[in-house]
């Protein structure tokens, strides 16, 4: 059997590293006795597998891992097993049962299915504000608007310059920021969802960055908070949040 | 949420944040308003060696427990952190509620090894409490130490306000409570320091004034203040099976050294090997409960999610109760994925059977610790494993299917002549021997010996704290010879020499066995930016020279003379149970190249037997009834 469990990463545990993430759940899913499937061998671990990674100092209510159990009571009892397990900053947020995988297919990876995520950009206000959040806004949907939005993308390989403007599938600016993301004074909350995943992934810091660029202003990575809030995975045109996928 | 005490610009900046987060799964938190004493507890080393401290844990746990009072944790910041705390005037402040230390009615620090020295001024420095003990005032916190390294506390006594010397788990909470009945009289923090020199095992360095004679050895040791004791006694744990142990161990989100849940089986040891310093000063033997240990184990992995346990004790060997606990710890465990690791283990039949259970014996190795390569010179360490047993050790093994064998040695210790040193390429060489005994057909491909050495260092309260350490120069030629004869060896391809160098092992030497003059030393290296000694990639040796240079250090006093027998030593003020008289009897015994029994085979008369209980009662009984 094959649970999906979306949970959130919020506070103070924004700064654990991935690798802390897994190995906070593994014992986790430990302390809270689930009944869970280990590999073979002299070294079982559990079979667990992430999604797309959030980068340390993010936030996110929109984080999944697949985890093989033997056998469970319901989706809701491991629910709540592993929420009495979670320390402030961690949130289990669904559990669902994944369909059996048809004899003879391959297991489809949780990394592949991620193909679009939904963020919230907070301003924090903390340095000098070139442009109050009104111009910030005005100036940011121009930006959006451009046919062409060129970036500079760091990868293992090399810097590449790519155009961001068809990877950017929606911005909007009146969605209020969540129960989970970071407070901030300033108020500025951008959404913004951005193509992810394994081809073309889009970190929300480089689309800022180039709307600086394109503004004239220097860019502060510290001044913005990123939280995820969702990840897409695509059935025909449609992109459905991964907790949905098999509904 | 718990407001930081750095900016995530700060925290973004460093590296592993988490180690300054706090909010660890099973980390205390308390309301301010409902705890009127708050006590710090410090490693000062880096976060993840602290984390892996079980001291600590146990500490935590005890001092949490009491009512009213809220025990927080702080380790030392690393480097890149230190540097942003000094430019930016950052206060140092505890992981649990990111106060500053500086707000707190007590500092705990464990003193576990001399390297860290320089990191407890940095400590101290960083929380902006002044760094003699002398030059604080009412509002600064009461700056504790403990662990194995206040057995001789004099090298850092300026920085102390008292030490505790002995085991942590027996008056704490007297102490806590003279705190707040000092407090309700509107008592001076001096008024608090002669209340707290009237418990045993409290040792008050201000209360003592030490006078030298011409030769820079010490004439005398004497109290300046009614309350200090002559000697202090050190506090013991005689009801292990009964005291406190952590059911909920803080579970670090980092990955750290000692990332297991550790059970202590016994604290103590009955060996009685005469270079080693925690034989000496945890005796006498006391074993816990093999069902304690069993509720235990069972509790903390349920409550930590941790995937090995280790069992902890100097040599768990002699824990009578081994193979019902082992053999309970393996079925039980079988079922949850939980691994066992069982360091200090003797090689035998029984050793063997356990570690091909919990072991993949393919990729593990056996580890013996023979200390010296001769017979004669492991007499003279009373360290008790023979040849014979090594070698019948390792064919058991090598028939089971190991191949990889480790062995530790030490060079520089006392009688040590290159006879001695050859023996261990030649103790080496005879196990890959006994190893290709073996019909091809049945070996598991190559054999491989790893022996390695260390430089030994003499230690206060052992038998050998009288004698001379070798020279650096002498350690470099003896680890250069014995390369030299492994290659000489006929199986020399099967044997890989390694050795640790001897930079920090003069430095060890001298706060080993130093004074309270050295506190000067310290001041001045850390003044010159001496922090994290103990790590080779921190460690600033050029530093050091020069504050050795500008003190007059006198290495031919503090580490390379032989004293003399009755010479009064820094540490002689503390009663660890042990007499100066067996120290040197034994040191006696050992020069004869003599082996002294294990207290389980008789009674040695070290002086332990005052504590009225663990080994020196069943032996003592067993003896007089005869």
């Amino acid at each position: 059997m094959t649970l999906r469990i979306k949970f959130a990463k919020y506070g103070n545990l924004k700064f654990l590293s991935h690798l802390d993430v897994m190995r906070f759940f593994q014992k986790a899913i430990r302390r809270a006795e689930i009944d869970v499937k280990y590999s073979e061998g002299y070294h079982p671990h559990q079979l667990m597998s992430f999604a797309a990674p959030l980068g340390v100092g993010q936030t996110s209510e929109g984080e999944y891992f697949d985890l093989e159990i033997n056998s469970m009571e319901s989706t809701q009892d491991v629910l709540e097993r592993l929420n009495a397990q979670m320390p402030e900053g961690f949130k289990i947020i669904h559990v669902s049962l994944l369909p059996p995988t048809p004899p003879q297919t391959k297991k489809e990876s949780l990394m592949a299915l991620v193909k679009a995520s939904d963020y919230l950009v907070l301003r924090k206000g903390l340095a000098d504000l070139p442009l109050t959040n009104q111009e910030f806004l005005g100036k940011f949907s121009e930006f959006v608007k451009e046919p062409e939005i060129l970036a500079i993308k760091t990868t293992k390989v090399g810097d590449t310059e790519i155009n961001l403007a068809p990877f950017i599938y929606d911005v909007r600016f009146d969605v209020q920021p969540t129960e989970l993301t970071p407070k901030y004074e300033n108020g500025l909350c951008l959404y913004l969802k951005l193509c992810a995943g394994n081809e073309n992934h889009i970190r929300p810091e480089l689309l800022m960055k180039a709307f600086h660029a394109y503004a004239g202003m220097e860019y502060d990575q510290y001044e913005f908070q990123v939280h995820r809030l969702e990840a897409y995975a695509r059935r025909e045109n449609e992109l459905v949040p991964i907790c949905n996928y098999h509904d | 949420m718990q407001k930081l005490a750095l900016s995530d610009e700060i925290l973004m900046n460093i590296e592993k944040p988490v180690r300054y987060i706090g909010g660890e799964v099973n980390s205390i938190k308390k309301s301010k308003d409902e705890v009127d004493v708050r006590f710090c507890m410090c490693f000062p080393d880096v976060y993840e060696i602290g984390m892996s401290h079980l001291g600590i844990q146990i500490l935590y746990d005890m001092f949490n427990k009491f009512d009213g009072v809220w025990c927080e944790r702080v380790y030392s910041p690393w480097p890149d952190l230190d540097k942003i705390m000094r430019e930016k005037h950052i206060p140092l402040f505890a992981l649990e509620s990111q106060d500053p230390i500086k707000d707190f009615d007590f500092l705990g620090i464990t003193l576990q090894y001399e390297m860290c020295y320089t990191n407890i001024l940095q400590i101290l420095d960083l929380s902006g409490i002044p760094l003699s003990a002398a030059e604080r005032t009412e509002d600064d916190p009461i700056v504790i130490g403990g662990g194995p390294c206040s057995y001789n506390p004099e090298p850092i006594a300026d920085f102390f306000d008292f030490f505790y010397i002995g085991e942590g788990e027996t008056v704490y909470e007297d102490i806590i409570n003279l705190y707040r009945k000092n407090r309700e009289n509107g008592g001076s923090r001096r008024d608090f320091l002669e209340m707290v020199a009237d418990v045993e095992g409290m040792y008050v360095p201000m209360f003592y004034d030490v006078e030298y004679n011409e030769d820079q050895t010490i004439k005398s040791f004497e109290p300046n203040n009614p309350h200090a004791k002559r000697t202090i006694r050190k506090q013991v744990e005689m009801k292990l099976s009964d005291t406190y142990y952590p059911d909920k161990p803080v579970v670090p989100f980092l990955q750290v050294v000692q990332d297991k849940v550790t059970l202590e089986i016994q604290r103590g040891c009955i060996r009685g090997c005469r270079f080693c310093q925690a034989g000496m000063l945890y005796r006498p033997i006391r074993e816990r409960d093999v069902n304690f240990l069993k509720e235990q184990a069972v509790k903390m992995i349920k409550n930590t999610g941790h995937e090995e346990i280790t069992l902890s004790s100097l040599s768990s060997s002699d824990y009578k109760a081994l193979p019902e606990l082992v053999y309970f710890l393996i079925d039980y465990f079988k079922k949850l994925q939980v691994n066992i690791s069982l360091p200090s283990l003797r090689i035998d039949a029984f050793a063997l059977d356990v570690m091909s259970k919990v072991q993949d014996i393919k990729k593990s190795s056996l580890t013996f610790a023979p200390e010296a390569g001769s017979q004669r010179l492991r007499n003279v360490i009373n360290k008790g494993l023979t040849e014979e047993n090594i070698l019948n050790g390792s064919m058991d093994a090598f028939r089971g299917g190991w191949n990889n064998v480790k062995l530790y040695f030490m060079l520089g210790l006392p009688t040590e002549t290159e006879e001695d040193i050859e023996q261990i390429a030649v103790l080496a060489d005879k196990i890959a021997r006994e190893y290709y005994e073996i019909p091809k057909d049945q070996r598991n491909g190559r054999v491989q010996i790893t022996p390695s050495t260390s430089f030994f260092v003499p230690k206060p309260f052992t038998p050998f704290q009288w004698v001379s350490m070798n020279r650096e120069e002498q350690f470099r030629a003896k680890a250069r010879f014995l390369k030299q004869k492994v290659t000489e060896q006929l199986n020399a391809r099967s044997i890989h020499y390694k050795w640790h160098d001897s930079d920090l092992t003069i430095l060890e030497g001298i706060f080993a066995r130093g004074d309270r003059r050295l506190s000067k030393l310290l001041l001045n290296v850390y003044k010159k930016g001496a922090i994290f000694d103990a790590w080779t990639d921190q460690f600033k040796k050029d530093l050091w020279d020069k504050a050795m240079e500008e003190e007059k250090t006198d290495l031919e006093f503090y580490v390379f003379r032989e004293r003399e027998k009755d010479e009064l030593f820094p540490w002689d003020f503390i009663n660890a149970g042990i007499t100066k008289e067996f120290l040197w009897r034994e040191y006696q015994t050992g020069l004869n190249e003599k082996v002294t029994p294990n207290c389980r085979k008789g009674c040695a008369r070290c002086g332990a037997f005052e504590f009225h209980g663990g080994i020196c009662y069943e032996v003592r009984e067993k003896e007089e009834a005869k």
